[in-house]
């Protein structure tokens, strides 16, 4: 929060007092000034040893201290992003008034997910719905079963209701076929409960496998992946760090396909991700690329699914080209491995 | 530690070395050198309108500018504006290339804060003079009064909701520093 703490500019009027009030009270306040620097040294050199030996003793636990400080502090906003916004706004791409007031919603607003913003009509789903009607086939469900599953929502929305007798008796008719009507979980539903025993993950990050609805999608990138979601030493600083997304490995020049249909919320350049790119999908579904080498669309731009929206490239912190993929749902940063498909899963 | 007419508090060095420790976006650089941009606006308007600089001091809190001899309203209120006027004028000529967007809008940002309309920033400052001017310093210091406990509450009422529904702490940061000015500034008197 230097931007808030550090700026304050102020000058004031002279607030002249006589030489003479100090005359004999100077030593004592000579003495008492030096008594405060020697504290204020002692306090500086206290926590310069506290940095030093923490980072050479405890490295993982001090940057932990670090991050969740950071993370109290600036509620994880990506100020830079941020700053980029209202400058491009004044160069005229936007509203300056709707940006600032974005801006000030962003830093001063919620930092945790709007649950009530996830409640959305259950839409088909393309690309989790081969796994889940094969989980569900080779369970041999019976008729009731088979009826439920799949007439479920055509029911529901229909207001009609079929009672067992009933799908008993239309035994000789024709099964339902689960391509005209599946059943699909809302946005953010838990479609698969992880595992997951390791470390803590940090706020905002899950291993589940959640529902991304109707959203129909592709794999930006097809590529080996370089680097898994989760905990990991880091490639250059070799911390051990929570890796927020997936590393694509690609060629420098390739294509980056949108992930799925949607506009361009951001873009972005920085030391760490190098340029970037979040994609809004509605419904509370972003997809982000890190690392490009280059953008071929703008903010605010519909991209269609597939639809090429750069470059995959070696920018901002990385060893060599590759695309840093992340997707996030209702404010939650998820696996990106369940949704796309990599070279190295074939 | 004094250097010429610029005093730097270990309480600077501290927040300046804890804030460049802490940021992980290379912003500080950027925010520091907006607030050279705007502590040059001040002290150029200041020297435009006849005034002298005493000393510049940096504190943990901000920076204040003490003068020779005090100016008028009207060059007062000039010179308070100055700053962020800098800092808008940077961002306006920024923001037309790419790569300054990001200290265009850290430039803009800054200066609306710095309007704001409390007696320790620029706004509070020059709506002081315009007061002052228009209906006399005991109004202008009654109205100064009343918007900084009010702005000030509302802050740190805001900060505290938004903190405690939703762990956001920076608007109760913010209203923390603003309240910190002007514990420091009734201890002084």
């Amino acid at each position: 929060m230097y931007n808030q703490t550090a700026q304050h500019q102020s000058y004031r009027r002279d607030s002249r007092t006589a030489p003479g009030r100090y005359g004999r009270r100077r030593d004592d306040g000579t003495r008492r000034q030096e008594r405060t620097r020697l504290i204020q040294l002692l306090v500086c050199l206290a926590l310069f040893l506290a940095a030093f030996v923490g980072k050479g003793a405890f490295p993982r636990r001090l940057e932990e201290a670090r991050s969740s400080l950071l993370s109290l502090l600036t509620a994880d906003t990506d100020f830079r992003a941020a700053f980029s916004r209202i400058g491009e706004s004044l160069a005229g791409e936007d509203a300056l008034l709707g940006t600032l007031g974005d801006f000030c919603v962003e830093v001063f607003g919620p930092s945790q997910p709007r649950q009530e913003e996830q409640a959305v009509t259950p839409q088909p789903q393309f690309t989790s719905l081969l796994t889940a009607e094969r989980a569900f086939l080779s369970g041999e469900p019976d008729i009731q079963d088979r009826s439920d599953h799949y007439l479920e929502g055509a029911v529901e929305r229909s207001g009609l209701r079929i009672s067992a007798g009933t799908a008993n008796e239309a035994q000789a008719e024709p099964e339902p076929q689960p391509e005209e009507e599946p059943a699909v979980a809302a946005v953010g539903v838990v479609l698969l409960k992880s595992d997951y025993s390791g470390r803590e993950l940090p706020e905002g990050y899950t291993m589940d496998q959640l529902s991304l609805g109707g959203l129909e999608t592709v794999t930006p990138v097809l590529g080996h992946i370089n680097s898994t979601y989760g905990y990991r030493d880091h490639p250059i600083s070799g911390k051990y760090l929570f890796h927020g997304g997936v590393d694509i490995g690609g060629q420098t020049g390739e294509p980056i396909r949108a992930f799925a249909a949607g506009t361009v919320e951001y873009v972005g350049e920085n030391d760490s991700y190098g340029l970037y790119i979040q994609l809004d999908h509605g419904n509370g579904i972003k997809s982000f690329y890190a690392h490009c080498r280059s953008l071929c669309v703008k903010k605010g731009q519909s991209v269609a699914l597939g639809e090429k929206i750069g470059e995959v490239g070696s920018s901002g912190a990385a060893t060599g080209p590759h695309l840093h993929l992340e997707l996030k749902c209702a404010g939650l940063h998820l696996d990106p491995l369940y949704y796309i498909d990599s070279l190295s899963n074939q | 530690m004094k250097w010429g007419r610029t005093e730097i508090t270990w309480g600077f060095c501290l927040a300046a070395a804890w804030l460049n420790y802490l940021d992980r976006q290379g912003i500080f650089p950027l925010a520091l050198a907006a607030c050279v941009l705007h502590e040059v606006g001040h002290y150029a308007a200041i020297r435009c309108l006849g005034g002298d600089i005493k000393l510049i001091r940096l504190t943990a809190i901000g920076a204040e500018m003490e003068l020779e001899a005090p100016l008028d309203y009207c060059r007062e209120g000039v010179a308070a504006l100055a700053g962020p006027g800098v800092n808008l004028l940077a961002a306006l000529v920024l923001c037309r290339w790419p790569w300054g967007r990001t200290f265009s809008g850290l430039n803009l940002a800054l200066g609306c804060f710095n309007l704001m309309p409390v007696s320790v920033m620029d706004g509070g400052r020059a709506m002081a003079c315009t007061l002052s001017l228009l209906a006399g310093p005991g109004l202008a210091e009654a109205v100064g009064r009343v918007m900084d406990r009010a702005v000030t509450a509302a802050m740190l009422v805001c900060g505290a909701l938004l903190a405690g529904a939703r762990q956001n702490f920076t608007m109760l940061l913010v209203a923390l520093w603003l309240a910190s000015h002007f514990c420091r500034r009734r201890k002084e008197r």
